[in-house]
């Protein structure tokens, strides 16, 4: 699956970016250029869902795909598929169920939510046996103040436990069975510990990244059901899951010109508030018209110019922002030329242009 | 039932006290000084830890091992004991300033000696009412101990100006010589001894002399077709533990076996020990990282694929057999060639001898007489682990070079001082290899193994509870355990899951 992912990457880059960048965007760090690069190159599903990582690992893999023709290295640090790759893309499109990752939607919440559910899990289930000592498989505080106050408000642990065992069976119907096999593999319980990755792979025959991915994935679903249904009680356990702005990934600092904005400053106004240069509250604007759909841009760019730009650029392949300047011809600003990229991806051209 | 064993049992759910237990604690809470030797895993902690109940005050633990710290502080809050901490390096600044904001609520205090150097956290300890001071591994202290550590010897000083609280120094692994030291070394202070045999007798050992690696995984695939127990195997590399567990997972099918080391985040491995303990897992094949502070009653069986540096770690290690008294079996595997492995180990731990002169061209560059170190530059630069620059350290410190924890004047590095100091080094090292060739020694000894091995330790050995050793005519055929075989678990995700979430309802069975 990590292979598939990666080919996946590099094909919708095309060389574009480094293989570094794609590397940030498994890893789901947070800036401006990972995550606009994500957008950019439709790979938001991808955005933070392997932050465990390590550069090492994914060199030694990019390496490999590249030594058994899949891929091909090329200069700066870059990578283009090659036709063994093409071709492996197609026989797995049905394999790995790409769209059911919300890597940009989830990466702020998917470790946290699933630690307090291991933990809370754990935590009953010894309850339920009249054990109050046992050791905690989540050893960090804010994770074990939480369940402690969780179970301050829930106390029945008998019927919690009965609850989420119908609410997990039910979900776990819903998704592939070896998953669901090493989604309960993992779970810790009374008197009995879960496996780790490496435990698994062993037992599943897979790479430590697949076993990774696999259960990333069965967490996102789980999460996507959870919300659909609107499943209690563990909906309540998905951090910040009763605020509208979760689901945005931004920058702390472009969060702040974000606030500016709507109180109506323009962009002049924000840079002497903030002691910031032009080019940096631009990046932020950027960032903003990625990550926010409903984000207006008429207080940045008159309609008639986006449009046209918007219409222009859907002819030119290449993303890369110098190709589609010298294509253009000097006409436009690249201010305006990573407006209208940030936004040409939505369908409706209403939308587009004023949320 | 009288106080103690009330306490005892309401604090930790034992039903009586192990050897020299109780003794020690009536000592402690009456206020006398204690030096006292216990096996490992006879429960050392608890002669503090049940005081900590007990005591008005805070007690202090000084211990070198960061990884007992966080073990302990985990048992302890497991057990519903709150206020306990640990500062040590692991710790950022600011998670330490919070912890010093409300220092006073808390009963019991782990500190590594280096933290103890520090003026801020003496000042704020002679703001609290030390009740016991506890000196663990207290060993030590000793230049002829195993584990020498400079900070130690400073341990007088601080416990003068602490107003001299009650003393308890603890250790399981000392030489009589090392004991003479440590007991020299406090002269102010009067100890009520308490030295209790270090040797076990539920522990039959045994050497097997075999010709390469290929025929140490032949033994141990030979013997676990025959013996299925709780099983730690020691190696030095973390590859081997690897390599080995996979080895052993692809012929024992029916096994669970698994590797552990320094690697592991600390939530795997701590699902790893914790299996362990539920017999979830049978064969560990671990560094020495693993079983410091893992409280397992029943691991049967003790391998030493790869041999420690010296004796005292070997002792430790093959403790953490059978801690619940019932037969257990210790086995060292040695092929031609195996000390290598250590030698480099020893070599490891003591800086290169032209390291001064590394320092020197590198701090020359600016013109100020005391000039601050980073840590950056200790690893980065000059290319040193902690076990070398805590060498290099003491040595600065003692000639005046260093100050203030991390200000250093090169200007004092003469030739005659490198020449002390390539001495210095020396000696430690012929010291080392010195201890490395004891253990060797007692792996080629002709007589009693159990006698040889805890001779320096204990003025008399007991003799075997169940078998002696090798040279005492035990093999390893008379040996025959009851299986502890691996708990089932369900076939299917459904029941795994209800097993998991609703282990009410399952009933006995599935649980063991």
């Amino acid at each position: 699956m990590f292979n598939y992912l990666i080919l996946l990457a590099v094909d919708q880059i095309k060389g574009q970016r480094t293989t570094a960048s794609i590397y940030y965007i498994f890893k789901g760090r947070k800036s401006a250029q990972t995550i606009q690069d994500a957008h950019l190159y439709q790979l938001t599903n991808l955005y933070g869902i392997y932050n465990q990582i390590s550069r090492e690992d994914f060199e030694s893999v990019l390496v490999q795909l590249s030594e058994q023709g899949y891929l091909e290295k090329t200069h700066q640090d870059r990578a283009i598929i090659r036709e063994k790759g093409l071709q492996y893309l197609r026989e797995h499109k049905n394999n790995y169920p790409y769209h059911l990752l919300k890597g940009m939607a989830y990466a702020n919440q998917t470790n946290e939510f699933i630690a307090r559910l291991s933990l809370t899990i754990q935590t009953y289930s010894y309850l339920s046996m009249n054990v109050n000592r046992f050791q905690p498989i989540i050893d960090t505080t804010p994770t074990q103040v939480w369940v402690k106050q969780y179970y301050q408000k829930n106390q029945d642990v008998k019927e919690w436990l009965t609850d989420v065992y119908h609410q997990l069976e039910g979900f776990l119907l819903t998704i592939d069975d070896q998953q669901a096999r090493m989604f309960v593999d993992r779970l810790t319980g009374y008197q009995r510990f879960g496996l780790t990755i490496q435990q698994l792979s062993v037992k599943y025959n897979l790479s430590k990244h697949d076993v990774y991915l696999l259960l990333t994935l069965s967490y996102h679903q789980l999460l996507s059901f959870i919300e659909v249904n609107q499943m209690n009680p563990l909906l309540e356990m998905i951090p910040n899951h009763n605020l509208q702005q979760k689901k945005m990934i931004i920058t702390k600092s472009a969060a702040k010109t974000y606030q500016l904005i709507l109180k109506g400053y323009t962009i002049e106004q924000i840079m002497e508030r903030r002691r910031l240069k032009r080019s940096t509250i631009e990046d932020h604007i950027i960032e903003l018209a990625y990550a926010i759909p409903t984000f207006k841009l008429s207080p940045f760019i008159k309609q008639d110019i986006f449009n046209e730009l918007v219409d222009k650029i859907s002819q030119i392949e290449d993303r890369q922002l110098s190709a589609i300047r010298r294509q253009l011809g000097d006409h436009y600003s690249y201010f305006q030329i990573r407006l209208a990229l940030a936004k040409a991806r939505l369908k409706n051209s209403e939308e587009r242009y004023d949320g | 039932m009288d106080k103690l064993e009330t306490a005892l049992q309401k604090y930790f759910d034992y039903d009586s006290f192990r050897l020299g237990q109780r003794e020690i604690i009536e000592d402690i809470l009456a206020k006398k000084h204690v030096f006292a030797t216990l096996p490992t895993g006879s429960g050392k902690s608890l002669c503090y830890q049940l005081p900590a109940y007990m005591l008005d005050g805070v007690v202090l633990v000084v211990t070198p091992l960061l990884s007992l710290m966080e073990d302990q502080i985990r048992q302890l809050k497991k057990r519903g004991f709150k206020q306990v901490v640990a500062i040590n390096s692991f710790k950022t600044a600011s998670e330490r300033a919070l912890i010093f904001n409300d220092l006073s609520t808390y009963k019991l205090i782990y500190l590594s000696p280096e933290m103890l150097q520090k003026k801020i956290i003496k000042q704020k300890l002679s703001q609290l009412t030390i009740a016991l001071f506890v000196i663990d591994e207290a060993h030590c202290i000793s230049q002829w101990g195993h584990e020498f550590r400079p900070d130690y010897l400073k341990l007088n000083e601080i416990i003068d100006q602490l107003g001299q609280p009650t003393v308890l120094a603890l250790t399981a692994t000392a030489t009589s010589d090392v004991q003479q030291d440590i007991v020299n070394h406090f002269d102010t202070i009067q100890f009520n001894k308490h030295i209790y045999p270090v040797d076990r007798d539920n522990i039959a050992f045994m050497v097997q002399n075999v010709n390469n690696r290929v025929d140490k995984d032949k033994f141990l695939i030979d013997l676990f077709t025959k013996l299925t127990v709780p099983t730690i195997i020691y190696f030095s590399s973390k590859k081997e533990s690897e390599r080995v567990a996979l080895l052993l997972s692809e012929k024992f099918n029916q096994l669970s076996i698994a590797f552990y080391h320094g690697d592991l985040d600390t939530n795997e491995r701590l699902l790893i020990q914790e299996q362990f303990i539920e017999d979830q897992i049978n064969i560990i094949c671990s560094t020495s990282a693993f079983g410091m502070g893992v409280d397992k009653q029943n691991v049967r069986l003790v391998i030493h694929y790869h041999l420690p540096t010296q004796i005292e770690s070997f002792i430790q290690e093959v403790g953490r057999a059978g801690r619940d008294q019932l037969e257990s079996v210790s086995i060292a595997l040695i092929a031609p060639g195996d000390k290598q492995l250590p030698l480099k180990l020893i070599l490891n731990e003591l800086p290169p001898v032209d390291i001064l002169e590394l320092i020197t061209t590198h701090m020359n560059q600016t013109n100020q007489e005391w000039i601050q170190i980073v840590p950056s530059m200790i690893t980065d630069i000059w290319g040193l682990n902690e076990t070398q620059w805590r060498f290099i350290k003491n040595f600065f410190e003692e000639t005046g070079i260093l100050i203030d924890e991390d200000k250093i004047n090169i200007k004092k590095i003469t030739p005659m001082l490198r020449r002390d100091f390539i001495r210095k080094v020396e000696e430690r090292n012929r010291y080392k290899l010195r201890k490395l060739n004891e253990l060797f020694e007692w792996i080629d000894t002709k007589d009693c193994r159990r006698e040889q091995l805890f001779k320096d330790f204990q003025t008399s050995v007991r003799s075997a509870k169940y078998h002696c050793c090798d040279r005492c005519g035990f093999e390893v055929e008379q040996w025959s355990p009851e299986s502890v075989v691996r708990k089932q678990t369900a076939s299917s995700w459904s029941d795994q899951l209800k097993s998991v979430l609703l282990p009410f309802k399952v009933g006995g069975i599935d649980n063991g």
